[in-house]
Parts: C-alpha cells; structure tokens; sequence
C-alpha cells in the first residue's frame, strides 16, 4: 500500500511556493524518457543486418492504479496489451528488414532444470543485476560503482539452446508493467494539487527491453523506459510504446 | 480558512461518503463449478495476475512432484470439495512450517511441514477442508475489496487532515488509520473462524472423527507454547489465537449428537512414510529446537512411523546442532539408544562419531566412523572421514 506523509500539509506553507513545486513534479512526471546502454563493441560490430531475432516470452501486465495508489491488475487491458505490443514491436523489426523468427515461449511440459528454462532464467536475473547496477545505481562488489561503463554481461555460451531452439540469432526480451489512473485517484490527485498538499503520482508505464546475442551470449543492447503518457491499450499507443521501447535497437 | 480550502473540504468529505457507500454495493459472484470470473472485474484481473505466478510454482524447485503422494493428496481434496473438486489445483511445497494456503484462481499450496505434523487423514482433511472453505467463502476477492475500499477511503481521508488547519486532525487521522488497519486484521481472522467451521462440517460430513480438528490445532499449540518467546495475540494479527480455534472446534465436536470415529485409511500413512526423513531433517534445519523436541515426542506416538531409532537419531541431531550445555552429552545418549532400536539411518554412526569428537573421546569417535563407512562403503565423504579420524580434536570441533 502506498502511503504519504500525514502531515505534509503543513510542510508547503506559502501558497504559491506549494503551487510552483506541485507544477515541477507534475513536469517532472509527466515526462517520457529513455535510457539505452549498449557494450563497447556494440557500434563498430554490431551490424544486425539480414541476422534473425526471436522475442522471447514477453512479459506485460497492465493494472489500474486505485485512489489510494495501491495497484488492481487488469486482465481485460492486459490481453489487449499483450497481443497489441508484441505484433507492434514485430511490425518495427519487420520495417527494418530483420529476418524475425515467431515468438517462443518455453514448453510447459519442460522440466525446470531444462536448459532453455534454464536460460530464460538466468536471462531474467541478469536483467534484474543490470538494472539495479546500471540504472539504480547500486554498486556490485566484483564492479564497483563503475556504471557509466558500458554494458559488459553476458549469459554464457550456454544461450545456444535458445539458438538451438528458435534459430536466432539474438534474443530480445521485453518486460512491461503499465497502470492507469482511475477515476478516484484522478479526482485525488486533483483534490491534493487544489490543497495545495502535493502532487500524487498517476499511472505510470515502465519498460525493460534487451538484446542478447545467442552466439556468445553477451548482452549488447539494454533499454529502460518510463513514460506517464504512454497507453498500451490502443493501437497506436502500443506503436508508440514499441518504438520508444526498441530505441538505439541497432536495425 | 480561504474559501478554496473550505470547498475542497466538502468535497472531499462528499467523496470520502461517496467511496465508503461503494464499499458494500459489490455483490459476490456465484462460483458454479467449473465457472470463471468475467475478464473485465477486479476478480477476473487476480486471476490473470494469479496465473503468472501459478506457472512459477509449476518449476518451483521446492515443488514435491511425487506422482503416489500428489495422487493421494488430490483424491482427499476431491473429496472435501466435492463438486468443485476439479477447480481447485494442489502444489505440494516443500517447507518445513506448518501452513497451507488457498488463491482465488483454485491454487492451493500445502507445505511439508503440514503433511508431517497431520497424525492422520482426518486432521490432514481438516485443513484440506479450511482451505476450500476460503476458496468456497471467495475470502480472498473479499478481503481484496475491502482492503482496497479501506486504503482509498484513508487516501481521502488523509488529505482532509493534511488540508485542514486544525492541529489535531493528524493525530484524528493516524486514530482512524489504526481503527482501519485493525478492522481488515479482525476481517482476516473472521474469514479463518469461518474456514475451521467449514473444514469441521466437512469432515463430519464425511463421516471422520470430529476430534481430530481440534486435536490437531491441540498439538500445534503444544509447539507453540515450546517456543522461546511468547508472542502475544493481537489486534494486528492475520489469524485468531490458536487456542481460541481449539476451544471453538472442541465445543463444536462435543455438541454433536453422533460423531464417526474414523481418522482415515491407511493410504494416508503409505503415502507420507517415503518422506518422513527427508521432512524431519528439514523440519532439524529451522533451528527452532525447543518445537521440534515436542515435535518428535509426537511422532512417537504415531503408528505410522515404527522407525523409533530415526526419531532418536533426528533427537541426537537436535542436540548435537544446539549445543546448549549438556547438549553434547545428550546427543551422545541419543544416537547410541538409537543404536539400538530399529530403523536408524547409516548416519547416526556417522553423527555419533563427530558427537564424541566434541567431548574429545577420539577412540569412540574413531569407532563409530569405522561403524559408518562399514556400513557405507561407498559412502560420498568417505576420504573426509578417514582424514578426520586421523585428526587430533581442534578446540572449536564443529
């Protein structure tokens, strides 16, 4: 449950002051942004031109985030979601003439400790690992704070399953969580900002997408996206989403 | 107070009634058999969340994936749910705490420590039967709806006394967060009273002995109280006071005017007798040594398990693991009546011998090891032994 200071009222005292600083957050949230990291080699030999891309087990789930801020999953928005973004991404890899393979997802019946499971699964723990060093700033005890380097992770040969599998050449993963503002935390957040007691964050849409090179199983692209704005529910919300998403994808 | 200020009070406290009407308007649905939530309700979009972590606890290493036990564990939920036997879907975990668990979606998790602490298949019902008394009751969407209608009215709430001028509208704010906090924790232990009642009826039902509810919450008390720290009972907890379960479900037992005296058949013990090492020596791993003593006494007692020489070997480990004073002793006395009695596993000699390392008696410990590895010639640590018993003791021997 989200929760917010009791007595924040009384922090904001001057009436204009309350209203400048409720207008720079509310900019501050609205705004989209994208943050891509590549490796070292990744301009001078990355050229992904007539190579093949599988999306692997996209991840996305979209909620409606109640008045008190506490997040309510929707499953109607989220089947939406998760046909609408996936053909979208597909629809930008195809402009740009990769060879694209379908969509794999790993068989149910595969018993856990099955290497594509397997790989999936560390593929998962490294982009967690990424993400806290690289873009939350936790410093590694085997890398330091050294973040602004570029990316230098990778899976291990072990990703030729994948490739074994699929016939790729790289892996890309997407994983999206999308809430939405209801209608009661909209008249909240309206109430808070005519208080002048704050301004309450709304539905907010946040995006991890990665390309993995199934040969050596480095990580060569990362992206991380966060957008106020964004909706994956129409068509045209989910174009815009993938696009921002597949930012610097080097096609 | 400026006029704006004025105005959004009112609003808000129109919006504050507005929400807490809503709280009650939405009506439970049916639940057939075999029905779903529609996919456009808040019910519809747990389940759809619900699905993504029901496939992790598919390749959850700690799934028990035993085809002989999951078969018998399914056929007693059938049979307490009857009916909806087909929409719920058991995942034996392997966990050394007594719990067992019910999502919305039918996916019901019973840990190891539950099936090691059931003496029989009518207390192992029992909780069975609480279990689809949640799912039957839809506890969880309930609390769901109320936690959420609580949280929202408290966001509106909060920003009444964040807007107003008066100084004690905080401390008005954080007694109204308290009472709401407390009221969705006695909502909770509702829901549980509601689910021993429903695993009682069941069972009687179908035809079990109706002591065997309260003498299971009987026995989990005797834990309970063995425990190093009391905790005590409070407004803040999920679940109603074991004692106070035991008392209700043994008035209920004796109020009725015929009761079965049957604890089940004795599937039930074929089913859990190939696991009993494995849970004990998970069950030694929670360090909560005071428990698993009254724990073993327990299994003594129980038919099912004639091996008394494994429970005085996990009785040793117990001691050995401790290491309270005199606990070095008291191990040694264990594994050698261990010894003695049927049923002991290759290991106590193994045990035995690092037991009389630490009391520095190097020919008994030398011994015992010999024990171990005549009967475990192949034994995986065999070169660790051998090594060891020609090690003088070290002053911190573990």
């Amino acid at each position: 449950m989200q929760a917010f200071g009791t007595h924040a009222g009384s922090l904001i005292r001057h009436r204009f002051a309350g209203l400048l600083l409720a207008l720079v957050a509310l900019f501050l949230s609205a705004c989209s942004s994208t943050h891509v990291r590549t490796d070292a080699e990744f301009d001078v030999a990355r050229d992904l031109g007539g190579k093949s891309v599988v999306l692997v087990e996209p991840s996305i789930q979209l909620f409606e985030m109640q008045a008190s801020g506490l997040m309510e999953p929707r499953a109607d928005w989220t089947r939406a979601a998760r046909e609408k973004l996936p053909a979208a991404i597909n629809a930008i890899l195809d402009q740009r003439k990769a060879n694209l393979k379908p969509e794999y997802r790993v068989s149910a019946d595969l018993p856990s400790d099955a290497r594509p499971r397997q790989v999936l699964a560390l593929n998962e723990a490294v982009i967690n690992t990424i993400f806290t060093h690289s873009y939350l700033h936790v410093p590694l005890p085997t890398r330091g704070a050294s973040r602004r380097k570029p990316l230098s992770w990778t899976l291990g040969p072990g990703v030729s399953a994948i490739r074994e599998e699929t016939g790729a050449d790289y892996m890309l993963t997407v994983i999206v969580r999308d809430s939405y503002t209801s209608t009661g935390r909209a008249a909240l957040m309206i109430l808070a900002a005519a208080l002048q007691i704050g301004v309450l964050q709304g539905g907010q849409q946040f995006g991890v997408a990665t390309l993995v090179d199934l040969r050596t199983g480095d990580v060569v692209w990362f992206n991380v996206l966060s957008d106020s704005l964004g909706d994956l529910r129409d068509v045209e919300g989910a174009q815009a989403t993938a696009s921002k998403l597949l930012k610097g994808l080097p096609l | 107070m400026s006029r704006l200020r004025r105005s959004a009070l009112i609003f808000g406290a129109l919006l504050a009634t507005l929400l807490l009407a809503a709280c009650s308007s939405q009506p439970l649905r049916n639940m057939e058999p075999g029905e779903q939530p529609a996919e456009d309700t808040d019910e519809g979009g747990l389940w759809d969340a619900l699905a993504d972590s029901e496939r992790a606890l598919q390749r959850s290493p700690l799934l028990v994936r035993d085809e002989a036990l999951n078969r018998y564990v399914n056929g007693l939920v059938c049979r307490y749910a009857g009916e909806y036997c087909k929409d719920i879907r058991v995942y034996i975990i392997r966990r050394p705490y007594f719990n067992a668990s019910m999502a919305p979606n039918g996916v019901m998790q019973i840990w190891t420590g539950a099936l090691l602490r059931a003496e029989n298949e009518a207390q192992l019902g029992f909780v069975l039967g609480h279990e689809i008394g949640h799912f039957l009751g839809q506890h969880s969407i309930k609390q769901w709806r109320r936690t959420k209608d609580t949280a929202n009215a408290l966001s509106l709430l909060q920003l009444i006394a964040a807007g107003s001028p008066s100084a004690s509208a905080g401390d008005a704010f954080d007694v109204a967060l308290f009472a709401a906090y407390a009221s969705l924790f006695k909502y909770s232990r509702d829901h549980e009273r509601e689910s021993d009642l429903h695993g009682f009826e069941r069972s009687v039902a179908l035809g079990y002995d109706a002591n065997q509810g309260w003498k299971l919450w009987q026995a989990l008390l005797a834990e309970e109280n063995a425990r190093d720290r009391r905790k005590p009972s409070s407004v803040f907890a999920t679940h109603p006071a074991t004692e106070e379960r035991l008392t209700t479900l043994r008035r209920e037992a004796e109020a009725l005017p015929t009761n079965g005296d049957g604890t089940g058949s004795a599937e039930f013990s074929d089913a859990l007798r190939p696991f009993l090492t494995t849970w004990l020596a998970d069950e030694v791993q929670r360090r909560n040594y005071p428990q698993t003593l009254v724990l073993l006494d327990r299994l003594q007692s129980r038919p099912e398990v004639p091996n008394a020489g494994m429970l005085a070997y996990f009785r040793g480990e117990v001691f050995r693991k401790r290491r309270a004073p005199g606990d070095d002793k008291r191990a040694i006395d264990a594994y050698v009546a261990a010894l003695d009695l049927p049923g002991y596993p290759a290991e106590t000699m193994r045990a035995l011998g690092y037991a009389f390392r630490r009391v520095e008696d190097i020919e008994s410990a030398n011994e015992a090891f010999a024990d171990y590895l005549e009967a475990r010639p192949n034994a995986d640590d065999r070169a660790l032994i051998e090594h060891l018993m020609t090690e003088p003791v070290r002053r911190h021997e573990d």
